[in-house]
């Protein structure tokens, strides 16, 4: 899989898990665990990505 | 002529006046034109400045060939909302019009050409009835919306740009980019000319090689700032059009300024009205998935961390409540118990007193039962007693007649017997004499027999002798 689409996988798997975690009114420890841990190994595969956004932002809001 | 008195050379004022009274004598009065409008902008002083141009050749040779700025004045505006009630839209850019225009020259503000006049009837120019036709045969090919609905990347890892080498506008598109790096968003820039007969083929072949580049493409921009409405004309070109209809990347064209058109904005995928905004979405779309995605985990992080308290809470509050509910039940139990021990107590003191008493009354009863029954045997057993006495004397007497009789007959046989013995013993004394009568005979018979013999083995011995010798 391409960079490009595991960002893509990735993104859209983080966006499943936030809503479920905003809609879900009631969750169990283990759902909690688990979820946390699809969603920790999403940001993971993409985070080299994001830090690198984060850092231009960050350096065009000083500039 | 008048010159200057020192030098005798003509000055600008006596120069710009010839130039004044040539342009006064040529443009008199008004005069009716046919021309297109290449842009049209309200100036905030109330007056409307519109762009004039003209063109040569068919629909896809199309070339500019004149082109003027002119004025309606802020005193005159009211030409534009009659031609705007009688055409039924507003005048815009791209269309054709036969005006009326009032020429004047000034020393001080040169040449101006004011509209005076529009004639509503004519409502398209040369320029829309160009894009019209591009238009008609791109819908008739089914492929005028095809690049349009292509679905827009989800985000830009690569982008080709096709731009001219030099332009105000690319600079302002480079600045917005160039701070994000090729490694989060590699850019192919391709240049080429954009005001020129050339621009639509030379940009239709860019756009054919990036589609069949072996680089992946989220994008292909067609970006090219400021410049002059009539130059957009080029653009306005037929198998460029088509070329962007049946790309498979989306294009998205940024071409400046902000109230050009061409058919090109209106077949790609976006259509922006600058370079900048191009840049400023593609940058602003990256930034936006980056920080989505921050967002997102932060959110996914900030919801375990509370629904993870919360639990811990429930949980809490939970022992909290099941100590309690222990402690009473306990305290409870503790204090029904500390009843039922007094109950039982006090039950069990009753009953033992009300046993005790029992057992004292049935004590009682068998004391006097017992001394009943040990009054009542002793009395049989006397009546027994006295019972045997009398039988046994009763017996006694009988046995002792008996005894006496017995006694009797014993001493009469003791008598015989004792005769009988006198009578055995002189027998057996007169058998005991015959005994050793024969005896002695017997034992002088084997004295003679003992006697025989030893002699006989004497006889021998000396027989045995003899033989021997």
């Amino acid at each position: 899989m391409s960079e490009k689409a595991h960002f893509q996988t990735s993104f859209e798997q983080l966006k499943k898990i936030a809503s479920e975690f905003k809609s879900a009114e009631n969750m169990s420890l283990d759902e909690i665990e688990s979820k946390f841990k699809i969603a920790k190994e999403a940001y993971i595969v993409c985070k080299g990505r994001i830090t690198e956004i984060k850092d231009l932002i960050a350096q065009s809001e000083e500039s | 002529m008048v010159g200057d008195m020192e030098t005798g050379h003509t000055t600008l004022s006596q120069y710009l006046l010839r130039a004044k009274q040539a342009i006064s004598r040529t443009y008199s009065g008004p005069e009716k034109i046919i021309s297109e409008i290449s842009s049209i902008k309200n100036h905030a002083n109330g007056n409307v400045y519109i762009e004039l141009a003209e063109y040569a050749g068919e629909t896809n040779e199309r070339r500019l060939i004149a082109k003027v700025s002119a004025t309606v004045m802020r005193s005159n505006r009211r030409i534009l909302t009659e031609f705007e009630k009688h055409a039924g839209e507003k005048l815009a850019a791209g269309m054709k019009v036969l005006i009326e225009i009032q020429t004047t020259y000034q020393e001080i503000w040169g040449m101006s050409v004011n509209i005076v006049g529009i004639d509503h009837k004519y409502t398209m120019g040369d320029m829309a009835a160009l894009v019209t036709e591009i238009r008609e045969k791109l819908v008739a090919e089914g492929i005028y919306n095809r690049n349009k609905s292509r679905p827009q990347p989800f985000d830009y890892y690569g982008i080709g740009i096709i731009a001219p080498s030099v332009s105000a506008g690319l600079e302002d598109f480079n600045k917005k980019l160039e701070n994000i790096p090729d490694t989060v968003c590699q850019k192919r820039i391709s240049h080429c000319v954009f005001q020129s007969d050339k621009a639509g083929d030379a940009i239709a072949v860019l756009i054919e090689n990036m589609n069949k580049s072996t680089t992946s493409f989220d994008a292909i921009l067609v970006i090219r700032g400021g410049g002059g409405k009539s130059d957009l004309n080029y653009l306005n070109h037929e198998r460029l059009a088509r070329q962007i209809c049946l790309s498979r990347t989306p294009v998205y064209v940024g071409i400046g300024h902000e109230t050009d058109r061409t058919i090109l904005d209106e077949v790609a995928n976006r259509s922006f009205s600058t370079p900048s905004m191009v840049a400023n979405f593609i940058s602003e779309h990256i930034c936006q998935r980056a920080q989505d995605m921050e967002s997102f985990w932060l959110d996914i992080s900030r919801e375990a961390m509370t629904r993870l308290k919360d639990k811990e809470g429930q949980y809490r509050d939970g022992w909290a409540s099941l100590c309690a509910s222990v402690t009473e039940l306990s305290n409870e139990r503790e204090s029904r118990l500390q009843a039922h021990y007094h109950d039982t107590m006090r039950l069990s003191s009753a009953y033992v007193h009300k046993t005790e008493n029992e057992l004292l009354s049935i004590n009682s009863s068998l004391t006097q039962g017992v001394n009943r029954a040990v009054s009542h045997i002793e009395i049989a057993a006397n009546q027994s007693w006295q019972d045997c006495q009398r039988q046994g004397l009763r017996r006694t007497e009988l046995m002792e007649g008996e005894i006496q009789s017995a006694m009797d007959l014993l001493e009469t046989s003791i008598n015989q017997t004792q005769r009988d013995l006198k009578d055995n013993e002189e027998r057996e004394r007169l058998n005991r004499e015959a005994l050793l009568a024969q005896q002695k005979k017997h034992r002088a018979q084997l004295i003679t027999a003992g006697l025989v013999v030893v002699i006989l083995m004497i006889i021998i011995l000396i027989l045995w002798g003899f033989i021997n010798e």
